[in-house]
Formats: structure tokens, C-alpha cells, sequence
């Protein structure tokens, strides 16, 4: 049996906590990461198991299933979700760095969830030299236009589309468009110089 | 590079990025302005360019497959597509064509991106002749514009633009995944209660339609999706005319699968689907707002009958059908609402002006259906779908804002599939509910919880609920849900938590299916001691949540003492758990001290009953059995329609071999539910035990029968065939008992006993030695299995093996008089062990002597004195003395069980060690005769001798011949 219990105690918690992130209070951000990471790993354990093998994991669906389970009983408030997204992408972002060390290493520390993360969420294994290359030039890009890497997280990493991205960032469609062309050829430039283009599939 | 550099570059890399790459090069001169080095910048964001078009598009974690699956096509798919369309991966006007979703009436369909606004669509190509014609192509985009009104109705598919490119004119709606009714029909028919709310859809789609003077004409329910949150989506509204609005071309009618177009003796074109045309239609006369009424209720009616109102052999048989015959309105199932019957029969009037006038009609009767509270039916479906799930889903669509866009789709679609699969045939298995901030061990109340609910729900009979103690047992609380039910070959698994806070107590629990879907969960909340209530409740939800026919749920009766609800749980949670003649003592004091509270309490006597039945097993005590029983009569008093009661009862008269009254207690619960586990292997046990064996092995059978994927059903088979010596039998039951639940190390044990009974000893052996290893994996102990592996050994000769495994099983009981007696034969094989053997064996005697040994007790200790009695070397006083133990002790166990397999070996080898082979021959050919396997003396080292005897050939002979 699964954890019901974290939820009942946490559903506030996380209520309390993304607000005050919007308001500004950077350690809330700190300490919702780890609740969401915990959240989003018990759901990929489970939707694991729900799959047939081969199907994969939708990250929208794990997101919002996530929110929704950690906001369990509260009304569920528009700008909550779209901070709650916000953490995702960020939180995704730090499970993507995981996945691609996870696999680097030569063996795996059994017990340790970012590798049931990897088995519940697809990412092709020729991919993986090439995240940690990612991850580096949107740290970049971040310094330079930290928007631009906001709407990078968001539609590569939670997989949301133009408009949720819009939703979110509170912009119009066309800025995301224009900001994600923008990135795209931003970080085509940065990874070139790494020599990683081989993250395009 | 700098935030403020980077701001210089952005737009002018952005307006370069538009242009084509001819025209870059001036455009970045002019914008530069003579600035080398940035121009130089710029100009290294744009060369990779080219060839990584598709970087970053798809998002690095995968799409489920199911979102690409469906369409928005008249017909699926059927035939295949040998070459797949050029048209995939092409490029129409902003759409990237995907997939093809199917071939229809209307032409083909396919799934595409809209590049520019980033969502999915259908795009369906029109037929070239179409759009030629400049004035048709007018008339053609003033009807699309029409069309565009009903684009705000949730239950009409969007028509989202009318697009034509050089080489194609192509409608883009709105993709809408999820089945058409059709495919669901393929199904069956659908319940009346599921029918009603797709239908209100339907009306209300038709509703709104007409009020734009807009008429579908081709309403079919291969035009109607259902998305997976059982939203209708009508499809291809007014396109029947928009296509057909002119006499089509030869190719074209061609192209016209299921949507065909008649031609009258007046040339005037009939459209629409055969079936469901109106009689008006069939006669190609001006059609209104009525032929979607009529096809409304043909629709209707084929869902609930799963046939169509209308048949023929031919078109033109068909026509008459539709125009002079009525439908067999008693193919309508009984549980069809009266109200609906008569509007169904409305819609099917011949003649327009009588039949129902408005969609709104349909809409106001399928109102007063859901509304009435007389309808159980329905009332059961609006709470079940309104308040559990739905809810949830439209809210969170709703806060999104994204209603209808895929991966929210895709999200409420799982949450959606929880509605539907509810399997037909429930069988329910309930885990002991866990405690919050309460670790396992400390276990209150949940075991007991879950006691009382079982108690609550297995007396309805559309329902089969697995006993609790088997689930216990099973020790599966760890374990996840799918591993549970699958192990116990169930369907449905409820499970919970109980959580205390202060003064009150909430109770959260869910229902899941072997599917993997969560089908609905709930809380129930009360003050401490509201146990009763919350039992009530929870019991009442899940009943009405399983879509169960109940006519009246037994309710707990509360205490009087609202206090003793706590003690009574724990008391329950503890009798549920692992019992010791040590544990038991406690429980019944404190259960009598609620006796004392609650002195007409049947729950509290029921308990009381179940807890000296357990005293009763534990000690072989029958004073304990015959206080159960008193206690469950008393219970009975207070309560004489309580299941459990009645097999409380029946129990305790088992076990005090009362087995013709044990019979008709387990026989009441029977009669009235068929599956009841317990009642069934109780007749099958009672039976057995009063030698009815073809009534015993018909319920044992019976018992696979209601619960063919448990494995404890075929277990018990199983043994039931073994002690019958029908090895082959209990051979396959038990494979399949291995094979279902392959963690347990039991099916390997009896799987190696069955091979090892058909002389199958290297077999056995491997089994054996699996069921170790198995018993290693999960820290469990069992000593039959160094007993079946020992033995199997020893049968293979290799008696220092066998000698160590025995020895091997002795470390975990030391109390174990058949592997002390094994370790004894295996000893006695091996030369210079004599004196070891002899102590085994006196070892095995105490022990058994000490245990109150029944027949076959009784057997093993005259096999075991006669085999110590043959030890070389012996005192001569011993040895009389040990024959003549080993002679009194068989003739006791004979008259206690003359026809016993085990019994008849036992005293084939006692008449033969003691040197009476003519009375161990008779023994030979009674065990035969009862079925014991052959193998078993030809393989035997003891009885080499025997087999050397005239007598025993003789008997073997005749035994053979006879088979």
C-alpha cells in the first residue's frame, strides 16, 4: 500500500507553501521541491505499474495528477497551478540531470528513486550525453534571458504546449513562439560548441 | 555572453530567422550597420539552422500511444491500407499531416498538427469535384460558416476552418479522441442506465442544432464519439448536405462507404445511412428537424437492444421496414424506464407530424428519468459519476482553462476509465486497513476494520468476497494492489486507512480493479467510537459504487456503550492476526469483559465464538470447541439471519465432528449465497469428514467453481484428491495452484509430494528444492519442505543427503516426530549409524505420543517402532517390547480409520517387520484397493523382502490386470 498518508498531512502544506513562493519567499521553493519530486516519483512508480510495458509516461499527466493529489481537498487556485508547473519544470529539470548521472555511473545504487524515475519515464539512451550538455547551455541561457530557459523547462521538459506555456509565463502565445524559436537557436548555437547535437532525436 | 549583448542581438536574429536564407545577407548588412562583429555573432546563431528543423520538438519524455489512436472517421479503419499515404509527413497549408485516422463516406481523415496554434486536428480532404466549381465552392464555404455556429455546443465536434491549398480543399475540425458509439456497441448493448446520459448528449446536440435550422441527416452511431470522459461529441454535423448538395459524380458515389446516396425515380438524391434513415428520407421527400429525431431513436434503440430496429435482407427490403413495419419493442431490456419506452416509440412514428416534435421533448423526459427518485438505477449513476469523479476532473479542466486540449484529455481519460471498468463478475478482496502514525505492528483496529466490513459486505449475493483469514494469511499487506489481486485471482480490492486525530477518526478508502484503475475511493469521518457508523457508511458506498443490487445491507448495530466500539475493533483486530495458545487468553478475557457490557451484543457473542474456536484449533481443545458453539447459538438468538454467525457455528460443529449438523448450518449460508467460500469448503470438509466423498468432492469442486482464479480453492481440491490417493488429480490442481501463486513456497511443496506419491522421485526432488529457495526468498520456514526433499532423497538412495536435509529441517523444529523418524530410516541405511537411528527414533516416538495422536498418529508410531525394532544389535527386551507397541498401535489406528491410505501403509510395513508378511500381503492389496500408488511398495527399500513373496506378486498381478 502506498503512502496516503504524506498526502492528508502535505495537501496544506504545499497550498501554503506555493503561495508564498509567489510572493516572493525563495526558500518555499527549496522546500517544495523535494515534496513534488517525492510526489511525482510515487506516481511514476504507480503509473509503472498501470502500464502495459512499452507504453510511456505522459509528463502532463503526471503533473497535473500530481497537483492534483498534493492540492487534494483545497479549492484548486489558478495561480497555484501555474507555480506548480513552474516547480515541475524545475524539478523535472533537476530528474533529467539525475536520469543521465544514473546512467553514467556503472552500477546503480539499488533503492535510489531517480532510477525508477528512469524506468517510468522514456528517454532514448542515446540522448543522455547529451541532457547533461542541455542542462549546461540552459544554465547559460538562463544567466543570459532566464525566460527563454523558463519556456525551454516548460514545453521540452513538462511538455506543455504554446499556450499552457503562455498560461504559465503569463505572456501571450506569439512571445512563447518567438521565445522558443529564440531558444532553440540559442542553445543550437551552445551546444555546437560542445559538439552535442546529437540531442535532437 | 552579456544580458545587455544579447538584447541587441535577439531581434534582429528574430527578423532574420523569418526571412529566407537568400535574403539574409542584406537584411543583416542594413540592421547591423557596418557592426562586423555583430553581424559575425548573428550570423553563427543561424548556420546549424538547416538541419536541425525538429530540435526540441517533441517533448524528451514520451506520449502515451493511446492519444494517436482515434478519429474523427465515419468507419474505422477496416480496410487495411497496403501502401501507407503519401500524404504522412506532408505539409498542408500549417498542418503537418500524422497519421491517417480512417477512410470514410466522407473521403479520408487524417490526424494532423496545426503548426501554427500548436494543437491537433482532424483534417478531413474533400472530393476535388467539390470545389472546382467557383459557385459551389461559395455555396460550399456559406454552409461551413453555418457550421461554425454550433462550434461553442460542448457535444458537436468544432469545425475549425474551411482550407484549401493548390492541390486540395480540406475541412479542419476539431480531433476528438475516444470511441464511437459504434465501436462501443460492437461491445453489446449498452445498460439503460449507462445509455441515458450519452443520450441527454446527444438530444442536446441536436437541440442546439436545430435551433440554428441546421439538420445532421446522418445521425448513426458511427457518428458519435465518446470521449474518454463519456463526453458526446456529434460528428459531422450538416456535412451529409454540405457534400451532397449537388449530384455527385460516379467516382465520387463510389467513394461513399457507409454514407450512401440514393437515386429516386425523380433524381433526387437521398442521403443518409440506410439504417437509420427516415421514412421521409427513404422516399427522398424534403426533410426537417424530424429525420434526426427518428435516427435519434433508431440510435437508441440499438443501443439498448444491441440490434437495429430496422433489418432487410436488401435496400429495398430495408425501405419497406423502415416505411410500413414497427420495431420489436420487446427486445427492449426490462430494467428500460417506461418514459423512455414511450419516447423511443415517438421517435419512431412513420409520420412526421406525429412523431415527437422537438430534440427539447427528449431532453424534458431523459430530465424527469435522471430526476425521479424511484429510479434506483439512475440514482446510482448521478452519484456515483457527479460526485466522485467528475467533479474533480471539471474543476481542474476548468482552472486550466484547457478544456480540450490532448495531454489534459489524455489525463482526464485516465481518470475517466476509472468509471467504467467494473467487472461483471466481482469478487473482492478486502486488505486489513492500515493505521496512519500507527507502524504495522501496532495494528489497533485496522485488521478488525476490515473484519467488520467483510462481515457487512459478503452477505450480498451478486458479490463474492474472499474470507479474511485468507488474505491475512496471504500476508500480502505489503505488497502492491495488482500483486494482490492477481495472487488471490480477484477482481476487486478494497483497502484503507484509518486516521485518529484527537476525538475523531477518518476513514479513507478507494476500490480498485485488476485493471490497474482506481474505480472510485472515499472518506468517511466520525468521532472516536463512531466505528459502527463509519462501517455502515463505508459498506453502503462501496455496495452502491460497485453498481450492486442490494435490497437491505445488514447494518452494524451500535453499542450500547459507545465506548465499546474501540475494544470490540481491537478485540476483532486481534483475532484477525497470528494466533498462540499464548495469545488467544488475553483476547477472550477481554472480549468477556464486553460481554459484560454489551450482554445481547451478537457481534460480541460471535466473537467469543470465533475466539474458543481458535483456542479450540490451537490446543485440540474441545471444551473450547463445544464453549464456541454455545456462544454462537446465543449469537444466533440475537441474530438469526448473521452469516457469520451460521458459520461460527458450523465451524465449531465441524470440529467437534458433529459433521451432519455442521452440514446444515454451512448449507444455510449456501443456499443463499451459492459463493461463499467458507460455506462451500465447510460442506466439502463436513462431508468428507462424515465419508459422503461424491458429495464432498462435488462442493470441493464447487469451490473452484465460484472462485476459479484463487489459488486456495484449488489447493484445497487438491488435497481433497490426494487423500483420496487420486495423485494425477491433485497433481494438476496443484500445479495450478504453483503456477498462480509461483511466490508461495506451498505449491511447490505439494507439487513434489504429488510427484514424489507417483513414484516421480527426481522430479520431487527439484520441487522440493524449490520451495526451499522460494521459502529462503520470502524469511518463511516450513518443515514439510526438508520432509518432502529428505524424502525424495532417500527414495533416490542417497541417504547421506537425505539424513542432512533432515537434519537441516530439524534446526528449525526440533519438535518435528516425522523428520526425527526420517532422519531415523535415512540413518538406519548408513552403516555404522545405527545407534544414531535408534535415538531418531525414540525421539520421533515421544514427540508423537506427546501430541495426542490421532489414527494416522497412531500408524506413524507402530511404523516407527516396528523400524526401531530391526536395528541390529538391539537389547533383546526392547525389541518384544517395540513389536509389541508397534502391534497394539496399529490395531488401534486400523479400528479408528480402516480404509486410510496412510493407515494401511503404515501397518504393511509394522506386519512385515514384525515378521508377519501373510497380514502385511492383506494390507498390501486393502491399500490398493483404496488407492494407494504402486510405486510407493516398489520403491520402498524396506519392503524389498516383502516383494519377494508369492502373495505380494500375486496381489500385484491382479492389481495391475484389473486396472
Amino acid at each position: 500500500m502506498t503512502s496516503a498518508h504524506g498526502n492528508i498531512v502535505k495537501s496544506h502544506e504545499v497550498t501554503q507553501l506555493l503561495n508564498a513562493w509567489s510572493h516572493g519567499d525563495q526558500t518555499a521553493l527549496n522546500q517544495l521541491m523535494p515534496i513534488v519530486y517525492d510526489e511525482l516519483r510515487r506516481l511514476a512508480h504507480q503509473y509503472m505499474r498501470r502500464e502495459s510495458p512499452g507504453h510511456s509516461l505522459q509528463t502532463t499527466a503526471l503533473v497535473n495528477e500530481a497537483y492534483l493529489r498534493l492540492a487534494q481537498g483545497k479549492a484548486v487556485d489558478w495561480t497555484d497551478r501555474t507555480h506548480f508547473f513552474a516547480v515541475c519544470a524545475r524539478v523535472m529539470r533537476r530528474i533529467l540531470i539525475d536520469i543521465a548521472n544514473a546512467r553514467g555511473r556503472v552500477k546503480r545504487t539499488p533503492g535510489e528513486h531517480r532510477v525508477e524515475f528512469e524506468e517510468a519515464l522514456t528517454i532514448a539512451e542515446e540522448r543522455d550525453g547529451s541532457l547533461i550538455a542541455l542542462n549546461d547551455a540552459l544554465e547559460t541561457l538562463e544567466a543570459v534571458d532566464p525566460r527563454k530557459a523558463q519556456v525551454v523547462e516548460l514545453r521540452y521538459l513538462v511538455g506543455l504546449s504554446v499556450e499552457e506555456t503562455a498560461t504559465v509565463l503569463k505572456v501571450k502565445p506569439d512571445t512563447v513562439m518567438r521565445d522558443w524559436r529564440l531558444a532553440k537557436v540559442w542553445l543550437l548555437r551552445e551546444l555546437s560548441k560542445t559538439e552535442s547535437l546529437a540531442v535532437s532525436h | 555572453m552579456s544580458p545587455e549583448r544579447w538584447q541587441q542581438i535577439e531581434p534582429i536574429l528574430d527578423e532574420a530567422l523569418a526571412l529566407p536564407a537568400s535574403e539574409r545577407g542584406l537584411f543583416l548588412e542594413r540592421a547591423c550597420n557596418g557592426d562586423a562583429s555583430l553581424r559575425a555573432e548573428i550570423e553563427s546563431f543561424l548556420i546549424e539552422k538547416s538541419h536541425t528543423s525538429d530540435f526540441l520538438e517533441q517533448p524528451i519524455f514520451a506520449l502515451p500511444s493511446e492519444i494517436k489512436q482515434v478519429g474523427v472517421t465515419t468507419q474505422p479503419n477496416t480496410h487495411s491500407i497496403v501502401t501507407p499515404s503519401p500524404l504522412i509527413g506532408q505539409q498542408l497549408s500549417s498542418y503537418k499531416i500524422i497519421s491517417l485516422l480512417g477512410k470514410g463516406g466522407m473521403g479520408e481523415v487524417y490526424l494532423a498538427r496545426d503548426t501554427r496554434l500548436d494543437r491537433e486536428v482532424a483534417i478531413k480532404l474533400l472530393p476535388p469535384m467539390l470545389t472546382r466549381d467557383p459557385e459551389r465552392e461559395e455555396r460550399f464555404k456559406r454552409e461551413a460558416k453555418l457550421q461554425a455556429k454550433l462550434n461553442n455546443h460542448q457535444n458537436i465536434a468544432i469545425v475549425h476552418a474551411l482550407e484549401q491549398s493548390e492541390d486540395a480543399s480540406f475541412l479542419v475540425l476539431e480531433y476528438v479522441p475516444g470511441e464511437t458509439l459504434g465501436d462501443r456497441l460492437q461491445h453489446g448493448a449498452l445498460p439503460a442506465a449507462e445509455a441515458l446520459p450519452l443520450f441527454r448528449q446527444i438530444a442536446a446536440a441536436l437541440a442546439a442544432a436545430h435551433a440554428q435550422g441546421i439538420i445532421h441527416r446522418d445521425l448513426k452511431p458511427a457518428n458519435i464519439k465518446i470521449t474518454p470522459n463519456e463526453q458526446i461529441k456529434v460528428l459531422d454535423f450538416g456535412l451529409a448536405k454540405l457534400l451532397h448538395h449537388e449530384a455527385p459524380t460516379a467516382e465520387a458515389v463510389d467513394s461513399l462507404l457507409t454514407t450512401r446516396t440514393y437515386w429516386t425515380t425523380d433524381r433526387q438524391v437521398i442521403i443518409g445511412t440506410v439504417p437509420y434513415m427516415s421514412p421521409e428520407q427513404t422516399y427522398g421527400k424534403e426533410l426537417d428537424h424530424r429525420t434526426d429525431l427518428w435516427a435519434f431513436g433508431c440510435v437508441w434503440y440499438e443501443a439498448l437492444t444491441g440490434q437495429r430496429p430496422f433489418t432487410g435482407a436488401d435496400t429495398f427490403d430495408l425501405f419497406n421496414a423502415i416505411r410500413t413495419q414497427a420495431p420489436n419493442w420487446q427486445a427492449l431490456p426490462a430494467d428500460t424506464p417506461q418514459p423512455i419506452r414511450k419516447l423511443l416509440q415517438q421517435c419512431l412514428q412513420k409520420e412526421p407530424a406525429q412523431r415527437l416534435s422537438s430534440a427539447n421533448d427528449a431532453l424534458r423526459v431523459i430530465a424527469e428519468v435522471e430526476n425521479s427518485p424511484g429510479s434506483l438505477l439512475i440514482a446510482k449513476l448521478k452519484r456515483w459519476k457527479n460526485q466522485v469523479v467528475y467533479a474533480a476532473i471539471v474543476s481542474l479542466a476548468m482552472t486550466l482553462g484547457l478544456v480540450y486540449r490532448q495531454p489534459i484529455q489524455a489525463y482526464v481519460a485516465t481518470m475517466m476509465a476509472w468509471l467504467t471498468p467494473i467487472p461483471k463478475d466481482k469478487t473482492l478482496v478486502i486488505l486489513p486497513f492500515k493505521e496512519l502514525g500507527n507502524p504495522a505492528k501496532e495494528d489497533k483496529v485496522g485488521r478488525g476494520l476490515a473484519k467488520a466490513l467483510h462481515d457487512l459486505l459478503m452477505s450480498i449475493a451478486d458479490l463474492r468476497v474472499l474470507p479474511l483469514a485468507e488474505s491475512v494469511q496471504a500476508n500480502l499487506t505489503n505488497a502492491s494492489a495488482d500483486h494482490v489481486m492477481k495472487t488471490l485471482g480477484v477482481n476487486l480490492l478494497l483497502q484503507g486507512e484509518v486516521q485518529r486525530e484527537g476525538d475523531a477518526i477518518t476513514i479513507h478508502y478507494r476500490v480498485q480493479n485488476n485493471q490497474g484503475t482506481a474505480l472510485f475511493s472515499g472518506s468517511a469521518k466520525g468521532k472516536s467510537d463512531d466505528y459502527a457508523k463509519l462501517q455502515n457508511e463505508i459498506a453502503a458506498t462501496v455496495a452502491n459504487a460497485l453498481k450492486l443490487n442490494v435490497v437491505s445491507l445488514p447494518s452494524t448495530t451500535s453499542f450500547q456503550d459507545q465506548s465499546s466500539e474501540t475494544k470490540y475493533l481491537e478485540a476483532l483486530t486481534a483475532l484477525q492476526g497470528d494466533l498462540t495458545r499464548e495469545t488467544i487468553a488475553p483476547i477472550i478475557k477481554s472480549l468477556h469483559e464486553l460481554q459484560t457490557k454489551e450482554p445481547t451484543s451478537a457481534r460480541v457473542l460471535a466473537a467469543l465464538s470465533q475466539a474458543y474456536f481458535h483456542q479450540a484449533n490451537l490446543a485440540n481443545d474441545f471444551d473450547a470447541a463445544r464453549t464456541a458453539l454455545q456462544f454462537a447459538e446465543q449469537a444466533l438468538q440475537q441474530d438469526a439471519q448473521s452469516i457469520e454467525v451460521q458459520l461460527a457455528s458450523g465451524q465449531a460443529l465441524y470440529f467437534l465432528g458433529e459433521c451432519q449438523p455442521a452440514i446444515a448450518r454451512f448449507r444455510s449460508v449456501q443456499e443463499k449465497q451459492p459463493g461463499n467460500l467458507e460455506a462451500i469448503l465447510g460442506l466439502a470438509r463436513a462431508h468428507q469428514d462424515c465419508g459422503q466423498l461424491p458429495e464432498a468432492e462435488s462442493f470441493y469442486k464447487s469451490a473452484v467453481t465460484h472462485w476459479p482464479n484463487y489459488w486456495g480453492s484449488h489447493n484445497e481440491l487438491g488435497a481433497f484428491y490426494f487423500d483420496q490417493a487420486r495423485y494425477e488429480e491433485a497433481l494438476r490442481e496443484w500445479e495450478w495452484v504453483m503456477l498462480q501463486n509461483p511466490d508461495g513456497a506451498g505449491g511447490y511443496i505439494n507439487v513434489g509430494n504429488a510427484l514424489f506419491k507417483l513414484g516421480q522421485y527426481a522430479q520431487s526432488e527439484t520441487y522440493f528444492h524449490q520451495a526451499l529457495n522460494k521459502l529462503a526468498t520470502n524469511q518463511e520456514t516450513n518443515e514439510n519442505a526438508y520432509i518432502g526433499w529428505g524424502t525424495a532423497q532417500f527414495y533416490l538412495e542417497k541417504y547421506q543427503d537425505a539424513a542432512a536435509t533432515f537434519e537441516a529441517g530439524l534446526t528449525l523444529n526440533d519438535k518435528s516426530p516425522w523428520l526425527w523418524a526420517n532422519k531415523g530410516d535415512a540413518l538406519y541405511r548408513i552403516p555404522g549409524q545405527e545407534s544414531k537411528a535408534f535415538e531418531a527414533y525414540k525421539n520421533a516416538i515421544t514427540l508423537t505420543k506427546r501430541n495426542q495422536p490421532d489414527a494416522l498418529g497412531l500408524a506413524r508410531m507402530a511404523e516407527i517402532y516396528a523400524k526401531r525394532s530391526r536395528i541390529k544389535g538391539m537389547d533383546e527386551q526392547v525389541k518384544t517390547e517395540d513389536q509389541q507397541n508397534a502391534l497394539n498401535f496399529i490395531r488401534q489406528a486400523r479400528k479408528e480409520a480402516p480404509t486410510d491410505v496412510e493407515v494401511l501403509l503404515s501397518s504393511i510395513f509394522v506386519y512385515h517387520l514384525t515378521g508377519d508378511n501373510p497380514r502385511a500381503i492383506d494390507s498390501v492389496a486393502l491399500a490398493l484397493k483404496n488407492g494407494l500408488h504402486l510405486s510407493e511398495l516398489q520403491n520402498e527399500p524396506e519392503l524389498w523382502a516383502l516383494r519377494q513373496e508369492d502373495g505380494y506378486v500375486a496381489i500385484i498381478n491382479q492389481h495391475q490386470k484389473s486396472r
